[in-house]
């Protein structure tokens, strides 16, 4: 039964939101719809699991006294203090203030950091050890030039090259890449749907 | 290098608590490979990993190890075979210095220990020839070496040897060699433990099953990871990382000074002239729904295309809604849309544009927008007043009333799902103006005429305010792109030639 | 005209019926035969041989193993990467379980943290020890997530970090950013646009449909069946993608 119970509502519930995929009846609509407000209801409780542990983890380095506290501090500072601000004034200044002051600009500079790791990884991906980093190689600063915004000043065929080099072998590797995605996302929603993966209920050892 | 059993945390050498979390290091010492990096057991001679003799090799206890010179040249010898030694072999090793060579005394009979030896290990019969049957590469002659320097063991020590010394000459391992290859090591002239009178106890019976599980895991235990021999090679020292940084840096902060002067050469793509054509000639009752499903962090990428597109379509004034299915997206869209009404009296909040707030479901999300706009949002984000009190969302009853839909956005899956969702009775048309790094994967969908118009990152925006004549934030930047081209050039020459100097350098391993 | 967009639409709908029940058809059929016994062929695939050795690696000197089953979230469309990612913390905690080794993880999104929670709890709960200690949440942002699981690597230093799930830029941001002296880095998503990414920056890298395969080459034979399935299906549409070539070359179609 404590096996069973899990596995029976996973089904059930899994047919009921394909079910809904495929017919338009306003009863399964309906039953959609609770299902899909369950599992924000579910992630959101899971959201504050996920908080409680940062509280634990960063309360604990704090009153260890290690050399991180005063990150930790401000952290567990920070999640207080907007936690409040979101559930007590959620359309304040406040909150507009630290989104766009803090959030975003923390935000922009993570991404902006992919800039330099992109161009470290090209440090190793750019040798030529075989055929294929030799192609990658010219491929990649091929597709660099043609970007620049004379190149097409220098040669007329160079924008017709890079349009057929995104056209042909990149729309061809895409497809092939998004067809074998599609098929392995087919099969492993088909495990769990059919129960034979179960990772709601990891008890035994997987046959 | 103490590293902390409890937390893992790396304390100095000779520390006897954890810095981290107190816990006692007694008898926890590791040491680190000088050459490759990788943490040893203290006992062990060879790093594991990259087979690199562990300088001033110690002990747990800080001693030095007894290893004789016979062990360390046999070790040498496994060395050249790239393989290595489990650290239980190398206690083997060390527990037989001073003892003399195991290769001169007769290995006992079966029937002397019948139940003492684990099924899978086999003891030598012949009682006179041990040493021939040795199996390993290198062993014989490593032996023979053995044999002839090692000093004659009078016949009585000899037999009381013999009880305390079975001669294991067959690979204890038997059966199991695909896993663990552990010829080179089991060839080493080494002592067993002496064997208890009684059967095994329960802990070497434990030991003993944990060793066979391990051993049946599949891969070679004593294999290192393929890739660890070449992370030497592949990795960047720091000062290569900084000088690439540097340079990565160059090029962004160049616009600064050049302030977009390459923008003048800048020459929009068909679909980006046909998008800004489309989006000149819309008729301004007919509404337009743009979806911001991008995250702050790529907001310095889609602002600019965002806020070109917001701009022409409030120019001639026509009705817009506007949403996100990310939670961070409605709040820029809120924000990207209220600059622009506010540079533009005539366009107005509810009669012009509003904004719908955040759609969460993912797919389930999309399909109710598709069944009703009443159905996926209740009020507006900004007034929180039912939809149907707004004059610009109160003609829409579901998207499908929709002739065109504009996502922005910076996954490829959202785009995916707008697809799949929402434009698949073919009645609506989408343009997705996506971050650079997902534009190749929605090549396919443009080419198979599922997006109407793809526009990808910062270059596109560029493109775009030239096909409009606008003259925005993305000009700016194009400039970066010749720098950046540099730079990935130069890194390319400079791997280049490190590469084939390095190997012109290396001497040949064998 | 509407009755031409409902026929499509419903033309759409039964295809799509159809590829399903033809796809849990054959799914059934081969994950019966592969709980039978039956011998299905794998290539190997670096990253799950990896993990494999570094089972026994960890066994042998008792470092840690750090794993993470990225940021999408179960019950949302990332489910299956998610559960893919989730498998491999499941055959690492339970190999931990047996071996002692140390174990820790970060999670990118709630749903991930307290399934990764339960499994570890289990795991390490079965040697006695108090569980899911070693789990860490970095909250819900992308990068959020890449900043807290990098301090994570700099500070334990762990013998191989495993990034198996749905991963996007952060991916990239947290294999290359993080120094690692001697740790093996693995991992993959299917994304195209960030599995190349990781690719470019980690030690072996699965990309695409060969993340989905992490069960069957790991600990759950029953997925043989979904790889013979997914071969199965792909010939299919290899076949259908010729036809339609000719039909269309020929003038018939399109």
């Amino acid at each position: 039964m404590k096996r069973f119970l899990p596995v029976t509502a996973a089904v059930a519930c899994g047919g009921l939101a394909l079910l809904d995929f495929f017919f338009d009846s306003p009863h399964i609509d309906a039953a959609g719809t609770i299902l899909v407000e369950g599992v924000t209801i579910l992630a959101a409780f899971a959201l504050l699991l996920g908080l409680l542990n940062i509280l634990a983890v960063h309360l604990r380095r704090v009153a260890s006294g290690g050399g991180d506290r005063g990150a930790s501090l401000v952290l567990v500072l920070a999640l207080l203090i907007t936690t409040a601000l979101g559930i007590s004034m959620p359309d304040s200044p406040g909150i507009d203030w630290v989104f766009g002051y803090i959030y975003s600009p923390l935000q922009s500079t993570m991404t902006a950091l992919l800039a330099f790791f992109v161009a470290s990884a090209a440090y190793r991906a750019f040798k030529i050890r075989d055929a294929a980093a030799a192609i990658l190689l010219i491929s990649s600063l091929f597709v660099l030039f043609a970007q620049l915004p004379f190149s097409a000043s220098l040669s007329p065929y160079i924008p017709s090259l890079r349009h057929w080099v995104f056209k042909v072998p990149v729309t061809a590797s895409m497809r092939g890449l998004l067809f074998g995605i599609a098929l392995g996302t087919i099969t492993t929603s088909l495990r769990i749907l059919l129960a034979v993966d179960k990772p709601y209920a990891r008890s035994q050892e997987p046959r | 290098m103490i590293v902390c059993p409890a937390c893992q945390h790396r304390n100095p050498e000779g520390a006897e608590v954890c810095e981290a979390c107190g816990a006692s290091l007694e008898g926890f010492a590791y040491r680190v490979c000088p050459k490759c990096g990788a943490l040893n057991p203290a006992e062990n001679l060879f790093c594991h990993r990259c087979l690199e003799r562990l300088a001033g090799a110690t002990s747990a206890k800080g001693e030095q190890p007894p290893a004789t010179e016979e062990a360390e040249k046999v070790l040498a010898e496994v060395e050249e075979e790239e393989g290595t030694l489990p650290p239980f072999l190398v206690e083997q090793v060390e527990e037989a210095e001073g003892a003399p060579p195991v290769a001169e005394e007769p290995a006992p009979s079966e029937e002397e220990f019948p139940e003492a030896l684990p099924p899978f290990i086999e003891v030598e019969e012949e009682e006179e020839e041990p040493v021939s049957e040795v199996e390993g590469p290198g062993g014989g002659e490593t032996l023979e070496a053995v044999q002839a320097e090692a000093p004659a063991v009078p016949s009585e020590e000899r037999e009381e040897k013999e009880e305390e010394l079975p001669q294991v000459v067959v690979n204890p391992l038997a059966g199991v060699e695909d896993v663990l290859p552990l010829e080179a090591g089991i060839s080493l002239p080494h002592r067993a433990e002496p064997l208890p009178t009684e059967g095994p106890t329960e802990k070497e019976r434990a030991d003993a099953d944990l060793l066979r599980r391990i051993a049946e895991e599949g891969p070679p235990l004593q294999e290192a990871p393929r890739k660890a021999e070449e992370k030497g090679v592949r990795r960047l020292s720091g000062s290569g990382r900084a000088l690439i940084y540097l340079l990565v840096l160059l090029a962004a902060v160049i616009p600064f000074f050049t302030g977009g002067q390459t923008a003048r050469w800048v020459s929009p793509r068909r679909s980006v002239g046909v998008f800004a054509d489309v989006m000149s000639r819309l008729p301004v009752h007919t509404p337009v729904l743009v979806s911001f499903d991008y995250s702050p962090a790529y907001g310095e990428e889609l602002d600019p295309l965002a806020r070109a597109v917001v701009q022409q379509l409030a120019a001639r004034s026509v009705p817009m809604v506007v949403m996100s299915t990310k939670p961070e997206g409605i709040g820029i869209a809120e924000k990207v849309c209220t600059a622009v009404a506010q540079e533009m009296d005539n366009y107005r909040y509810g009669e012009h544009y509003a904004v719908l707030g955040y759609l969460p479901g993912e797919e389930a999300g999309l399909r109710t927008l598709r069944k009703g706009l009443a159905d996926a949002f209740r009020e507006d984000y900004v007034r929180h007043r039912p939809l149907s009190e707004i004059p610009v969302v109160s003609g829409i009853a579901s998207v499908t009333d929709l002739e065109h839909i504009i996502v922005l956005s910076d996954e490829s899956g959202i785009v995916r799902r707008w697809i799949e969702q929402v434009r698949r009775e073919n009645t609506v048309l989408l343009h997705a103006l996506v971050s650079a790094r997902i534009e190749p994967t929605l090549i396919p969908y443009a080419q198979a005429g599922q997006l109407e118009t793809l526009i990808g990152g910062a270059y596109g925006a560029a493109e775009y305010e030239r096909a409009t004549g606008m003259r925005g934030a993305a000009a700016q930047t194009v400039d970066a792109d010749a720098v950046l081209f540099l730079v990935m050039l130069l890194i390319a020459v400079v791997t280049n030639v490190v590469l084939i100097s390095g190997d012109k350098g290396r001497s040949p391993r064998r | 005209m509407p009755s031409l967009i409902h026929a499509i639409f419903f033309t759409v709908d039964v295809v799509a019926l159809l590829t399903l029940f033809v796809s849990a058809l054959m799914f059934i059929v081969f994950t019966i035969r592969a709980k039978g016994g039956a011998s299905i062929p794998l290539r190997p695939i670096g990253v799950y041989e990896q993990m494999r050795r570094l089972v026994s690696h960890a066994a042998e000197s008792g470092q840690s193993l750090h794993i993470s089953a990225g940021s999408g979230c179960i019950g949302a469309e990332a489910t299956p990467q998610a559960v893919m990612g989730l498998t491999a913390v499941d055959y690492l905690a339970r190999r931990s379980a047996e071996y002692a080794y140390p174990m820790m993880s970060t999670a990118g999104s709630p749903t991930v943290f307290a399934t990764t929670h339960g499994i570890l709890q289990q795991a390490e709960g079965a040697r006695g020890e108090a569980g899911g200690v070693g789990v860490r949440f970095y909250g819900p942002d992308p990068f959020a997530y890449a900043a807290g699981t990098y301090d994570t690597l700099q500070e334990k230093q762990p013998l191989a970090h495993i990034a198996l799930g749905q991963f996007g830029a952060e991916g990239l941001w947290i294999s290359e950013a993080t120094n690692m002296r001697d740790g093996l880095r693995l991992g993959g998503t299917s994304d195209p646009s960030s599995a190349m990414l990781m690719w470019l920056s980690l030690d072996e890298a699965v990309i695409g449909e060969e993340l989905y395969a992490a069960g069957a080459y790991l600990h759950h034979p029953s997925h043989l069946g979904s790889l013979a399935t997914q071969d199965y299906l792909r010939a299919v549409l290899i076949f259908s993608i010729i036809l339609g070539v000719v039909v269309a070359s020929l003038g018939y179609w399109g």
